[in-house]
């Protein structure tokens, strides 16, 4: 599903991912591990398309990411969900409005949205809080508002960028199960961590990183 | 597209809604662009009315010699209405002269001197494009060359006066015209660079949730186009508003102020583009 290919994305000589190849297969939940500065986030960034790569390919479901036309990675975008560790989350939009704002962006009719975007919020427990803005929800609850916008519009791979970084340990697993139970339904997740203690009893496959470059 | 359409028009009310105090400002000066702008149109279509009103009163009187006879005199006439520049014309014949001596001078010219002494002539009417001082001397000195012509005069300072009064009106009317244009283009553009710094981290959002450049400035640009229909309504409501005033002051006093449908549309036009132009300066400098 997605397949690096001696994939380099660097900032300056030192920083950012060198020769990176590996492929995550359809439905699996693979953890990107690291320590600050691995590379974790410019992993993710090369696969939305967020950051130039200087060499290399880096497929999705067998298809390379486009990289200059900004249509083409527009329309490449919508099929990867994506959940970030600061949220990223519309303040001045409801929940409902935040989570349906994928939706709005291919045009999709306002009675499937309504009920993708309820669907989704009861996959994620947030039901009754539909009316709610974002700061008056806690950090767990933005995190799974996130994810349930990453989820609304059924993508092929879900990317997720330190989803419990700010988070507790308790709110934080049930962030990964919920990516899990998404895996489990056939969505590609890859989620960076650095926190190995939340992922090891998960007994996922992860891959590391050390300065950018892949630790075997 | 529809939806998407909606969506979007709801945004830019939204944004707008959220930023109303900069958006009015805006819309106020579009709205005094537009009012300065609809006033020296109107303005300048009466005062050239009225310009080529009084000019018509001042029109070229011809004078043949006193030699000149009926006969003579009507070819003369004709001839000088073949001049390019005149629109048509009134043979005067002695009987007429006298008559028209009698009118300014309230004397029987014949009475006095016991016969007619007064030349065969005149009366001509100048087409609207020459009616300027330069174009009417012109025709004028064609005139004079013409043999048994005695005199052709017209009032050159007046018209010239008036030449360049309406000239200094468009000058003047154009510079502050342009003077407010560029204000409201900056104010307008400012209005929008502050939405769209207030909303630099969601833009990023939508590009990350696939937006395409459309998506994300069509908005922007709804914005601009918002604030140049409001600022065009604030303009026609003024304008029908010192409309109502002039009609109670001047009463029947003629003068075309208002074509209610070319005021209208082109108000909303001219704001539309203008609000156009404002938000597009802004997206191309700040929404990279």
């Amino acid at each position: 599903m997605i397949r690096f290919e001696n994939v380099t994305a660097c900032y300056t000589k030192d920083t950012g991912i060198f020769n990176l190849s590996f492929t995550i297969l359809k439905s699996d939940m693979v953890f990107l591990m690291g320590p600050t500065g691995a590379g974790k986030s410019t992993v993710l960034r090369a696969i939305i398309g967020d950051i130039p790569i200087n060499s290399g390919k880096i497929f999705i479901d067998d298809q390379e990411i486009p990289r200059s036309n900004s249509r083409k990675i527009s329309y490449f975008r919508r099929k990867v969900g994506t959940i970030f560790q600061d949220f990223k989350l519309i303040k001045n939009k409801t929940v409902y409005e935040n989570i349906a704002l994928p939706l709005r962006i291919t045009g999709t009719p306002g009675k499937i949205i309504r009920e993708k975007v309820y669907e989704v919020l009861k996959q994620v427990d947030l039901t009754g809080k539909e009316k709610s803005m974002p700061l008056q929800l806690s950090g767990g609850e933005q995190q799974r508002v996130s994810i349930a916008r990453a989820l609304v519009s059924e993508p092929l791979v879900i990317l997720a960028d330190e989803p419990t970084g700010n988070l507790d340990p308790i709110v934080s697993d049930d962030i990964i199960d919920i990516l899990e139970k998404a895996a489990q339904n056939g969505t590609t997740v890859l989620m960076s961590t650095h926190n190995y203690p939340l992922i090891r009893p998960r007994q996922k496959r992860f891959i590391e990183l050390n300065k950018g470059y892949l630790i075997q | 597209m529809f939806r998407k359409f909606i969506f979007l028009l709801s945004e830019s009310v939204k944004a707008l809604s959220r930023a109303k105090i900069p958006a009015l400002i805006s819309s106020i000066t579009i709205a005094i662009t537009l009012f300065i702008f609809s006033i020296a149109y109107y303005s300048l279509t009466n005062m050239i009315g009225y310009s080529h009103d009084f000019k018509r009163k001042y029109r070229i009187d011809v004078f043949f010699s006193p030699e000149v006879e009926m006969k003579q005199g009507m070819e003369l006439f004709n001839t000088i209405l073949l001049i390019d520049g005149i629109e048509q014309g009134d043979f005067v014949d002695r009987e007429d002269a006298a008559v028209e001596f009698q009118r300014l001078f309230n004397y029987d010219v014949v009475e006095i001197i016991g016969e007619n002494p007064l030349p065969f002539g005149g009366k001509y009417e100048i087409d609207k494009s020459y009616r300027k001082a330069r174009e009417m001397g012109k025709i004028v000195n064609e005139i004079r060359l013409i043999p048994g012509v005695d005199l052709a005069l017209f009032s050159t300072g007046l018209i010239m006066r008036i030449d360049k009064i309406i000239g200094n009106i468009v000058g003047i009317g154009f510079i502050i015209g342009i003077g407010i244009f560029i204000i409201s283009v900056i104010l307008v553009s400012n209005t929008i660079r502050l939405i769209i710094h207030a909303k630099q981290d969601d833009i990023h959002t939508l590009r990350l949730l696939g937006a395409t450049d459309l998506f994300i400035k069509f908005p922007f640009v709804m914005e601009g186009i918002l604030q140049g229909v409001i600022g065009a309504g604030l303009s026609i409501l003024a304008i029908t508003l010192l409309k109502s005033i002039l009609y109670y002051i001047l009463g029947e006093f003629q003068f075309v102020i208002l074509e209610p449908v070319m005021l209208v549309s082109g108000n909303i036009v001219a704001g539309c583009l203008l609000g156009i132009y404002a938000s597009y300066r802004s997206i191309s400098k700040y929404l990279l």
